[in-house]
């Protein structure tokens, strides 16, 4: 697998303005690290020492578009990106419903990034032009690469966290914040009545929990 | 009634010659399994540290459970005259100062925790209390909480004779406005503040050293009663049936200045108080206290929160956990 992923970076001009999203393996994350020449890499530092988040690679582009340069080509591991700040579209496919990355729409739309998406035996290319004109077709695509990474089986090593993706799962872990934040709000003032403004936040906080509950209630029902 | 007996007999004697089980080191998945508690790993590790917090070994998580066993066993082979001899006997308690609290007209509501021989304590409380005040024992119904079932067996035997004051309260909504009512009249309830039935329903508050969630339910009924708060911890002795009932100081309910948030602060406040009456009693006799096994759950989510004493407050409602609602679908 080590030498197709080689030559698949090989294959692709590295100064051209390309985003690659390839699948979370070992061995496209090391032959990444190895063969990355000029691009850089979009994913979890945990997994991936050096790599850029999503915010920082979408700053670079800014900065280099204000310098006049185009964006940088970069290989990203979509899969690896879970959290809330980095996955606000809530997708509906089926009866499921998903948040995925945001960064390849942004990156395609905004700084005129194609896509280059890995699904398993071929490659979705979605130029910038297109991914502007119909962003769903990138949205489809990351769905289609997400089950292309399941059917990895073992391989895949950041399957263990996809059902952050989820919205209900979302919802709990809310839920759970909403709870600790009002919890230490209250804590540190435990021998008087809060500030006005910390009471504002504590009654925000208890709207977000009961929002968040009854949206917890009715899908769970 | 017979074979019952013979149990109970079994229970206490294999209690009293099982002792030498304190010395183990580590749980036991098949005696864990005969106990109907099997441990997660975390749940090991948490019964682990508490026990070690007290100067034991895990072995003593053990020996414990098998006094509650055997406590059990027995209370439920005697009759009213029979239980109150037993409990009588194997209290060591100084009740001046409930005897003290109760120099004030207003309603008491005991909180005491399911630590040690709660059951026991709280009957000795009850007989106690009863000559003075109407005392209500609130908790679960065994409809909701099948184990339950036993607490009101148990009452149903010592206090179920028609003249005794001591009644039962369960935890619905009927349950919730006659402890008010009969805290407004000056009367005596008992609470247990250290369980949930749903966690989304607690706060978070310091305890024993760690982040424990609790419900703030204790201390809505204290301040909608105007009554005050009366930690309590059971504390067993070294008898098998030993027991001291230990009072922590009285906690008044926080005032509030009526808005739903200044209700909900205050009556954190209030647990929290509570809560830091009982941590003294509790942090070197975790091995008594039923939720030992938590511990470490609690913790580790606590390492999902990210840390905010260094942190402006506002920043807490930009957390995009907490905005989900602002998202709607997109359907593909």
């Amino acid at each position: 697998m080590s030498a197709l992923v080689t030559q698949l970076f090989s294959s692709i001009d590295p100064l051209e303005p390309n985003l690659i999203v390839v699948p979370s393996t070992w061995a496209y994350i090391e032959t990444a690290a190895k063969e990355k020449g000029e691009r850089c890499l979009i994913g979890d530092i945990k997994l991936m020492p050096g790599a850029l988040t999503p915010s920082q690679y979408l700053a670079q582009c800014a900065a280099r578009e204000a310098r006049g340069q185009i964006a940088q080509c970069a290989i990203i591991f979509t899969d690896q990106l879970v959290e809330p700040h980095v996955t606000p579209f809530l997708v509906q496919h089926g009866e499921k419903l998903e948040f995925l990355s945001s960064i390849e729409v942004l990156a395609s739309t905004r700084y005129s990034v194609d896509l280059q998406i890995w699904m398993g035996r071929d490659w979705a290319i979605i130029p910038a032009t297109e991914a502007s004109r119909n962003q769903l077709k990138v949205l489809r695509a990351l769905l289609d690469y997400l089950e292309a990474c399941k059917a990895l089986g073992s391989e895949w090593i950041v399957e263990n966290r996809q059902w952050q993706r989820a919205e209900q799962a979302r919802r709990k872990a809310g839920l759970a914040r909403a709870r600790y934040y009002a919890s230490y709000l209250m804590q540190s003032s435990p021998n008087a009545p809060l500030t006005s403004k910390d009471m504002g936040i504590l009654k925000e906080l208890g709207a977000c929990r009961a929002g968040l509950l009854q949206g917890y209630k009715e899908a769970s029902a | 009634m017979m074979t019952q007996k013979f149990r109970a007999f079994l229970a206490r004697q294999a209690t009293r010659i099982s002792w030498p089980i304190r010395l183990l080191h580590g749980n036991l998945p098949k005696l864990d399994r005969l106990l109907k508690k099997e441990l997660t790993p975390a749940q090991v590790n948490a019964v682990a540290r508490g026990c070690r917090e007290g100067g034991e070994r895990f072995g003593a998580y053990y020996h414990w459970k098998f006094r509650q066993i055997a406590l059990l066993a027995t209370m439920s082979t005697l009759d009213r005259d029979q239980a109150i001899a037993l409990v009588t006997k194997n209290d060591h308690s100084d009740y001046r100062p409930i005897d003290g609290a109760l120099a004030d007209s207003r309603g008491l509501l005991i909180t005491i925790p399911h630590h040690g021989f709660y059951l026991p304590g709280i009957i000795a409380m009850s007989e106690r209390l009863q000559a003075q005040r109407d005392v209500f024992v609130f908790y679960e119904s065994p409809e909701n909480h099948d184990t339950n079932a036993i607490f009101d067996m148990i009452h149903e035997r010592v206090f179920g004779n028609g003249i005794s004051k001591v009644s039962i309260l369960y935890n619905n909504r009927i349950g919730l406005v006659r402890a008010i009512r009969e805290l407004r009249k000056g009367n005596v309830v008992f609470i247990l503040p250290d369980v949930a039935k749903r966690v989304q329903d607690t706060y978070r508050m310091p305890f024993c050293g760690m982040q424990r969630d609790f419900m703030l339910g204790s201390a809505t009924i204290a301040r909608r009663s105007n009554a005050r708060l009366m930690p309590v911890v059971s504390q067993p002795g070294k008898a098998l049936f030993g027991f001291s009932n230990l009072f922590a100081d009285i906690v008044e309910p926080c005032a509030t200045d009526g808005t739903a948030e200044g209700d909900l602060h205050a009556d954190y406040r209030t647990t929290l108080a509570v809560m830091r009456g009982l941590e003294p009693l509790m942090t070197h006799h975790l091995v008594f206290w039923q939720y030992i096994h938590s511990y470490v759950a609690v913790e580790k989510e606590m390492e999902k929160v990210p840390t905010f004493d260094t942190i402006s407050t506002e920043l807490l409602l930009k957390d995009p956990y907490l905005n989900l609602l602002s998202s709607s679908p997109i359907s593909v």
